[in-house]
């Protein structure tokens, strides 16, 4: 058979309208999980040993199984005791407690390289506790973390394509109905990789720009309200 | 009425489909890693040897299956290459091939990253004592370079088993494919998924135990060998 490219084409706006879900859900994603990784690297560390078991075991537990099977388990699951839930809604929560527990670690070694010496600095220039860890402990923290961050997020947006298996309309699910409309299996999932592509690239390309201009110029010692420290 | 039809209890044979679906995911796991982190060393070695056009080539595989997901990639294996091409795999052989080709685009990477981070010095000592390309690679370059490529690609080898519960999408009999036939027998997703998360989660603590183990054997050849050099 011949390779054409023209029925797929033709179907462009619908594939493109699956891509702004795909977008959609990725920014969701990456907001929550970041969030929650920023809380569960916090925890990671926490004072109280309670606290710490558990955030190990939040990470342990998603970082070692399929994120197929947690989906499976939070979308088919969560009807059985009582939460209705949505392919969409499902999905975000899904992607991310997962992308968080990969986050949560990212966040924390990014913790581990502050010296002690900058946070006893900070608390006795008579900063709070949380002072300390909002203006001090933080921005160096992210500074580590943030390339490595950038990469869990292009993990992410790749992940986003297993809700179409719980029947999401993003970028891959469309894909499929195309592909079943047409028979163009191969011309189909030729464009939507090179799509994946084109995102990934402007998502790397973004984080860097990020960095550029929030952390490269940041000072090595730590800037509170203007003012060097 | 409904009910007389369905079999929602569990019965010995379960344990007997759930060892079949282990048995495949064990199967395209280690096929593919074996097969993905063959090629990619050999794919790494012709991106780092600069060859005019070849290495320019496995620059755009490695970039375009890093930045696609793997769904993707195995609808496009399994559902476009028998209609375009004479190859028409089937689940398990598409499977394999997919993940191999993922698994080798992030080896090479990890390889090229380890050669680059040898210090030129040791090409022109080795060049100084007339030693060819292909000896300063077998003898000096590769013995180090691999030692620095194999954690990251044996954390790599450890999170593809997560990776390849996606194959029971294109209809492999995996792990998760049973999850989801055992699932829509009984309908007992709380019960199902948890059971099915917590074989993978055995499996990926044993396999990173050996992984540590490897490392830990490969440190102690490394401090023998840079206390002889």
């Amino acid at each position: 058979m011949r390779i054409d490219f023209s029925p797929v084409l033709a179907r462009l706006d619908y594939l493109l309208s699956g891509l702004s879900l795909t977008v959609m859900v990725s920014l969701a994603a990456i907001v929550l999980s970041f969030a929650i990784g920023v809380l569960v690297a916090t925890s990671r560390i926490s004072r109280y040993r309670t606290v710490r078991i558990l955030a190990a075991g939040y990470i342990d537990l998603f970082r070692n199984t399929p994120f197929l099977v947690q989906l499976f388990f939070l979308y088919f699951g969560l009807p059985e005791i009582g939460i209705p839930t949505e392919p969409v809604t499902t999905g975000i929560l899904a992607l991310s407690l997962t992308a968080a527990a990969g986050n949560a670690e990212i966040v924390r070694s990014g913790i581990e390289t502050v010296p002690r010496g900058v946070v006893e600095a900070g608390r006795s220039y008579g900063l709070s506790a949380l002072q300390v860890y909002r203006y001090v402990i933080l921005p160096i923290a992210l500074r580590v973390a943030w390339r490595p961050l950038g990469n869990a997020f292009v993990n992410l947006v790749l992940t986003t394509s297993i809700l179409s298996t719980i029947t999401v309309n993003d970028l891959t699910g469309n894909a499929n109905n195309i592909s079943s409309e047409t028979f163009k299996p191969f011309e189909v999932y030729l464009v939507v990789l090179v799509i994946y592509c084109a995102v990934t690239f402007t998502v790397s390309a973004v984080v860097n720009a990020v960095y550029a201009l929030f952390f490269a110029r940041m000072a090595e010692r730590p800037v509170i309200r203007g003012q060097a420290a | 009425m409904y009910e007389m039809y369905q079999n929602v209890d569990f019965t010995l044979a379960d344990l007997d489909l759930l060892w079949r679906g282990l048995q495949w995911t064990l199967l395209v796991w280690s096929a593919s890693m074996v097969l993905g982190i063959g090629l990619g060393f050999v794919l790494g070695l012709v991106a780092h040897a600069r060859v005019p056009v070849l290495s320019q080539l496995v620059t755009v595989f490695v970039e375009t299956f890093r930045n696609s997901p793997l769904l993707v990639q195995l609808f496009l294996v399994f559902y476009g290459l028998p209609l375009v091409t004479p190859f028409s795999p089937g689940p398990a052989e598409a499977a394999i091939f997919t993940v191999a080709i993922n698994t080798a685009a992030f080896t090479v990477v990890n390889l090229v990253a380890a050669l680059d981070a040898l210090p030129r010095g040791q090409w022109q000592a080795a060049g100084a004592f007339g030693l060819s390309y292909g000896q300063t690679m077998r003898y000096i370059v590769l013995p180090q370079a691999i030692r620095t490529a194999l954690p990251p690609t044996m954390n790599l080898a450890v999170s593809q088993l997560q990776t390849t519960s996606l194959v029971s999408i294109i209809g492999v009999a995996d792990l998760t494919r049973v999850g989801t036939m055992l699932y829509t027998r009984t309908l007992k997703p709380f019960l199902i998924w948890p059971a099915i998360g917590l074989i993978y989660f055995i499996l990926a603590k044993i396999l990173s135990v050996l992984a540590v183990r490897v490392e830990r054997r490969l440190q102690t050849k490394n401090s023998w060998f840079q206390a002889a050099a």
